[in-house]
């Protein structure tokens, strides 16, 4: 019997009559539609469903929606801001960090969460805050460029705020 | 290759941007209002008849729409020309844990999953053969195709004349090379060298999963997104199943999550057609999950490789001889081609004058097999890269000088007969030397841990004898559409279809629009596979660009007083060589300027098909002067630690330099070898498809099938991509490929680098801890200085 | 999981399941009401705080319970508390991964660190409970070792009251605990290690991130240059259930430490070790794995040698 759920994403309200087994990831795409977020293989082993939740990176296949109310979700859509691409979009971009893109928006919301938290991570930070996203095209080497890169740019855009 | 602008250069791709923001749509993201959902219903058998299936229960669950079984469908063949398997088998004989046998579409994906709990199938089970070497015997504990002959019978392939063998019903097909006579190469040989190598079942993991949703307009025009890595083949297939005309069939799949070989063959369009046509046209949408992918969407062969080489004292290669057993599976329509194609790696490498190479296809009941990145060319690399390490360690010689003495030169003609060009082996080989500082001896520290270096070279062909194309059109505004027969998997078509087209209208390359994947709009070719893309859709690109530039300068040759032939074409201007000033602007060659149309001509397209002919080898020799458009090579480096207690494996070091000829753009290559080593590795270390005794799959999940994470590969400035281009006379700019080559010699350079380390040699994938410990211990010998 | 195990002559279906079967959701706001739900349900009911191995196990169709109890928003129970004599308390929704972020743990309770550093990803810390991953009772649950060296306490509750159950005596087989069908795993207490006590947590996987442990030993010791006062040893991923090498312990217990000592400990760990043959390792190298983990945590524990760097 579908429930009136109430969800925040990226910074939009959706209230929404849906069933209590969806998980969140079945919502985002199937109800909002809200393609960005990937299902891999819908067990939490290969990170392609990562969202931010509360600014923590988490696997949406594994959260069932009707615990996902009214908490702050973000997923790849809501980066941009602006017409304006996440340092970190710009990066994967730059850095030829994409090739098939399927594993792409959950490994930029990973990364994204590792850099809000911890601004001036190591290479080893970042493989370690990643090792639950799986990629089968790039090898990686050029999302820990492309992290490195962003995470040089955000802390320079932070440093000249400062000013 | 002077003054380029484009080409040559490292550009971001052009469809970085609709993927790093989400847009990109993926065939599992389609979804139209009212969709219903399909579901497939499996066998839990690998050898089994279908005795009776009762669906009364799920008819009756409301929601669902359409049920449709092995017991009520007319055989709907899912290949052209040899074809071994049909939407539900035809003879009711089930030939795999997970064959397909009977599919429903629902409302909702709830009520599918639940209809399909509800049907009842009863199965009379057989006898099943899980061993390659059982179901290649005379005598097999099971005949998997009993009807086999019929299947070659009706079969269309032309030039590649399938041999059988007839003796062995499990035997799909046998190819054989023949080059002199190799037991007089034994004879006069000082050294004999024999040894066994296995290669198991993979998977490919695209992270993207099989999905496709199909749907029929009010024309009864039958559209589908299809999971397809060729849009046309998927098209081909499709109409040759369902008797449909090709001119009401469109498959629209720009982008796919990965492929890999994986998607070459349908694994989920076929169903959702099916279920479509059964629900009066109403779009249906078939998923697999993770576990169905792993268990249903065709696996890389498995191979049992027997090699025996006869060597001079001197390191001479005089004769050798390979025999190759490939587990095809239950199905294997497939892997046909590769039972041939598997033989090209051991060609394109070294000179050896006797030459012996016989390759089966063998079905067992487990899962069908397909296409894998290097088609059979990693799996008889790892054969022979071993092997070579192994002859040099006899001869008490340098492997690196033992390979440069056998490496095959430009203008020789390798085993089969073809003649090489552009072989860029050797300087991969010493570039990669360099890097690794090959003559130092790697640094050991106290503890258990002991470092190795290792290095093996690959070559992968491109094969000849299929067709790209592509349409390019000059738009009113001067900026260029194109058109090709491919769409974007992932290696990066898209863009250096736009490269190629910048660079020969003299734009900047946001001024190029590249469409691929809509076979309403894209013109007809093969299928993105065998390293063939640059190559063929480039070359394809820059013949329809010289077309439309043709008909640009015969509108613009009168307004400018002079003959076409002294005109070019630069930033969407039409000027005389020699004289930039002299020139009038593209978009006023239109009318309206810049809007309309092109009198006299309608619209400005240039279209070519581009084929390089194969000449199809002899059947009894393999021999062809044209088997190959061009090889591509490389050379792999690995630095390993190997903890000597646990046996547990670490890459420190790993650089692989390759020669695909001249990169379009350097960072995509470096991409694609940075990915495909990764990939490498999982086969090397970590992967395999386990089966157990009913022959179910063991290991259906990432979570127990276990891709390298970017934990498993060494940091950024240990994991170096190289590349070391020779030109290829006939490619575009010189291109050739670079996808699948990549992936080829890091399971043996990583094999060489153990037994560098550690003094064992595990001559079956993966190469896992136990297997290192177990041969240690019977080595006897737990450390080596 | 397909549906249904192939018995020949008998009807059956087979195919894949994405979705996750029906339930009823039921959001308790307090302990005592989901303590009483449970007792009204009783096994009907399913307690879920992470979810990440349930849900799992729900989309596998291993189990389909009629009620999941999310206990996710009873803010109350996660915390992670240390007082000098008390010693640790973890209520049950503390997560892996704010225990592995914790300066407090690394610290106070480094072996516990260690062990939820190296389970499954980033995302999966994030929500996993430490409290979730003992009630999994999978063998190879890598918080159970830790644990098990440290003299921990779970607190049961049910409606009926509260009982304590020293955690050696909380797992009775794979994924099978004490646990009776009206009671949570409410707190887990550890003692407070007394000074001179180091611990280690060493494991092995097949792949070096997201890997279950094929083998897993802790080792809790306080030594004193070299001569072992009290040592305690728990294995994982080797046995039924997560357990001490109670014997490998006294061949240390109160002797001086040297080499052959050790490696004599080790061997008869692995002998205690009931390890099974499957996809991941076989009996032999699972008890190879444990003489081997079991003399390296031991020397590490010991300051003999450091951690491994490669």
């Amino acid at each position: 019997m579908k429930q009136l759920m109430h969800f925040k994403v990226n910074g939009k309200n959706y209230d929404l009559a849906v069933e209590p087994n969806r998980t969140l990831l079945e919502v985002l795409t199937e109800e909002i539609g809200l393609t960005g977020t990937k299902m891999g293989c819908n067990e939490g082993d290969c990170g392609a469903c990562t969202v931010i939740v509360d600014s923590r990176a988490v696997c949406s296949c594994l959260i069932l929606a009707i615990e996902a109310q009214n908490i702050t979700i973000e997923t790849i859509e809501g980066l941009a801001s602006a017409g304006q691409l996440h340092p970190l979009q710009q990066a994967f971009i730059d850095c030829g960090a994409i090739q098939c893109g399927y594993c792409t928006p959950g490994m930029i919301m990973a990364a994204k969460a590792l850099l809000d938290k911890n601004p001036d991570p190591t290479e080893t930070d970042s493989r370690r805050a990643l090792q639950g996203n799986l990629c089968r095209c790039t090898g990686y080497v050029k999302i820990v460029e492309a992290i490195m890169t962003a995470r040089e740019v955000m802390k320079g855009s932070s440093s000249k705020k400062k000013l | 290759m002077a003054n380029l602008s484009v080409v040559g250069k490292s550009v971001p791709r052009v469809d970085a941007l609709t993927k790093a923001t989400g847009a990109a749509n993926f065939p599992s993201d389609f979804r139209v209002p009212r969709m219903l959902h399909g579901k497939i219903v499996r066998s839990p058998y690998a050898h089994a008849r279908i005795v009776s299936i009762d669906t009364l229960a799920a008819e009756r669950l409301p929601g669902v729409e359409v049920i449709t079984t092995a017991l009520n469908t007319p055989p709907i063949p899912l290949a052209i020309g040899f074809c071994d398997k049909h939407i539900f088998p035809p003879d009711l004989i089930v030939r795999y844990v997970g064959d397909a046998v009977a599919a429903l579409a629902a409302e909702t994906e709830d009520i599918a999953e639940e209809a399909a709990s509800l049907i009842k199938i009863e199965y009379e089970e057989f006898p099943a053969v899980f061993d390659v070497n059982q179901a290649f015997e005379k005598n097999p504990p099971a005949i998997i195709h009993p009807h086999l002959a019929e299947y070659h019978l009706r079969s269309e392939q032309v030039g590649n004349k399938m041999m059988r063998d007839l003796e062995r019903p499990n035997v799909s097909r046998h190819f054989k090379i023949r080059k002199g006579d190799v037991d007089k190469g034994f004879a006069e040989a000082d050294l004999i060298v024999e040894d066994r190598y296995y290669t198991p079942k993979l998977q490919h993991c695209q992270i993207e999963p099989s999905a496709s949703v199909a749907w029929f307009e009010p024309d009864g025009t039958l559209k589908i997104k299809a999971s397809a890595q060729s849009p046309h083949l998927a098209k081909l297939v499709i109409c040759h199943a369902f008797n449909l005309s090709p001119a009401k069939v469109i498959i629209d799949s720009p982008y796919i999550g990965g492929s890999f070989g994986g998607k070459g063959r349908p694994t989920t369009d076929p169903y959702a057609v099916l279920l479509s046509m059964k629900a009066h046209g109403k779009p249906v949408r078939v998923g697999l999950t993770r576990e169905e992918h792993f268990h249903c969407a065709n696996s890389r062969i498995a191979t049992t490789t027997y090699i025996k080489d006869g060597v001079k004292k001197d390191g001479t290669i005089v004769s050798r001889q390979l025999r190759i057993l490939v587990d095809t599976g239950g199905y294997g329509d497939g892997a046909m081609i590769l039972v041939r194609n598997c033989a090209f790696g051991a060609v394109g490498l070294y000179n050896i004058a006797n030459f012996k190479f016989d390759s089966y296809g063998v079905y067992t009941n487990t899962a069908p097999t397909t296409a894998f990145r290097g088609y059979g060319s990693p799996e008889i690399t790892w054969a022979i890269e071993n092997q070579m390490d192994v002859i040099a360690e006899k001869l008490g010689m340098d492997p690196l000088e033992l390979r440069r003495r056998n490496l095959l030169r430009d203008g020789d003609r390798d085993v089969c007969g073809q003649r090489v060009v552009s072989m860029g082996a050797e300087k991969c080989l010493d570039k990669i030397r360099h890097w690794i500082e090959w003559d130092k001896k790697p640094h050991q520290e106290e503890g258990p841990w002991r470092r190795g270096k290792g290095i093996a070279l690959g070559t992968k062909f491109t094969t000849a004898g299929y067709q790209s194309s592509a349409v390019v059109k000059v738009q009113p505004d001067g900026s260029i559409e194109v058109r090709h027969s491919s769409n974007e998997i992932g290696e990066g078509i898209n863009t250096v279809a736009a490269q190629i087209a910048a660079e020969s209208f003299g734009v900047s390359i946001d001024r190029i629009r590249v469409l691929g994947g809509d076979t309403s709009i894209c013109p007809y070719g093969h299928v993105s596979a065998s390293s063939r893309e640059t190559f063929h859709i480039g070359n394809a690109i820059l013949i329809a660009c010289s077309e439309a530039k043709k008909d640009l300068f015969e509108m613009a040759a009168p307004k400018l007083g002079v003959l076409a032939q002294s005109l070019d074409i630069k930033d969407r201007k039409v000027f005389v060589k020699g004289q930039p000033e002299k020139s009038i602007e593209v978009t006023k060659l239109f009318s309206p300027s810049g809007l309309g149309y092109a009198p006299g001509k309608c619209e400005i397209i240039g279209k070519c098909t581009f084929e390089i002919p194969a000449i199809p080898e002899d059947p009894g020799t393999g021999q062809s002067e044209r088997i190959a458009v061009y090889y591509m090579y490389g050379a792999e480096a690995v630095e390993v630690a190997v903890d000597t207690e646990t046996g547990e494996v670490r890459i420190l070091k790993n650089a692989g330099c390759f020669d695909g000829g001249t990169p379009i753009n350097p960072k995509m290559c470096e991409g694609q070898i940075e990915g495909g080593m990764t990939m490498a590795f999982g086969a090397a270390l970590y992967e395999q498809q386990l089966y157990g005794q009913k022959g179910e799959l063991l290991n259906a999940s990432f979570h127990d099938y276990k891709i390298p994470t970017i934990e498993d590969v060494p940091d950024n400035a240990s994991m170096v991509a190289l590349l070391e281009p020779v030109p290829q006379p006939d490619g575009p700019f010189g291109a050739k490929g670079i996808g699948e080559v990549c992936s080829i010699p890091a399971p043996p350079a990583i094999s060489n680098a153990i037994y560098n380390a550690v003094g064992v040699r595990i001559k079956e994938l993966p190469i896992t801890g136990e297997k290192i410990v177990k041969a240690l211990n019977k080595k006897g010998n737990n450390s080596k200085a | 999981m397909p549906v249904g195990v192939a018995t020949a002559g008998m009807p059956i279906s087979m195919f894949f399941w994405k979705r996750l079967p029906k339930f009823q959701y039921l959001a308790p706001k307090t302990i005592e009401e989901a303590a009483s739900i449970l007792g009204d349900l009783k096994d009907q009911a399913k307690i879920m705080a992470g979810g990440t191995d349930i849900l799992v196990q729900m989309k596998n169709r291993e189990i389909t319970p009629a009620y999941l109890v999310g206990i996710k928003n009873i803010s109350s129970l996660d915390y992670i508390e240390y007082g000098q004599n008390e010693g640790f308390r973890f209520g049950a929704l503390s997560t892996v991964g704010s225990i592995e972020n914790s300066s407090l743990i690394q610290k106070k309770y480094n072996i516990l660190a260690q062990a939820v550093r190296s389970m499954a990803s980033t995302q999966i810390r994030n929500v996993a409970t430490i409290a979730g991953n003992l009630c999994s009772a999978v063998p190879s649950a890598d918080t159970a070792p830790a644990l098990l060296v440290s003299g921990a306490k779970l607190k049961l509750r049910s409606n009926r009251g509260i009982r304590f159950v020293p955690i050696e005596e909380f797992f009775t087989g794979p994924r099978q605990t004490v646990l009776r069908e009206d009671e949570l795993l409410a707190e887990i207490q550890v003692p407070d290690l007394a000074s001179g006590n180091k611990g280690v947590y060493l494991r092995h996987g097949l792949r070096k991130a997201m890997a279950l442990a094929s083998a897993s030993v802790a080792v809790m010791m306080n030594s004193e240059d070299q001569y072992c006062k009290d040592i305690k040893i728990a294995l994982g991923a080797v046995a039924p259930v997560p357990r001490r090498a109670t014997g490998a312990e006294v061949v240390l217990r109160g002797q001086y430490l040297d080499d052959e000592l050790i490696a004599e400990a080790a061997r008869v760990a692995s002998e205690e070790a009931q390890p099974i043959s499957d996809i991941r390792a076989s009996a032999d190298y699972r008890r190879e794995l444990v003489r081997i983990l079991t003399a390296r945590a031991i020397k590490q524990a010991c300051g003999k040698t450091k951690g491994m760097v490669v």
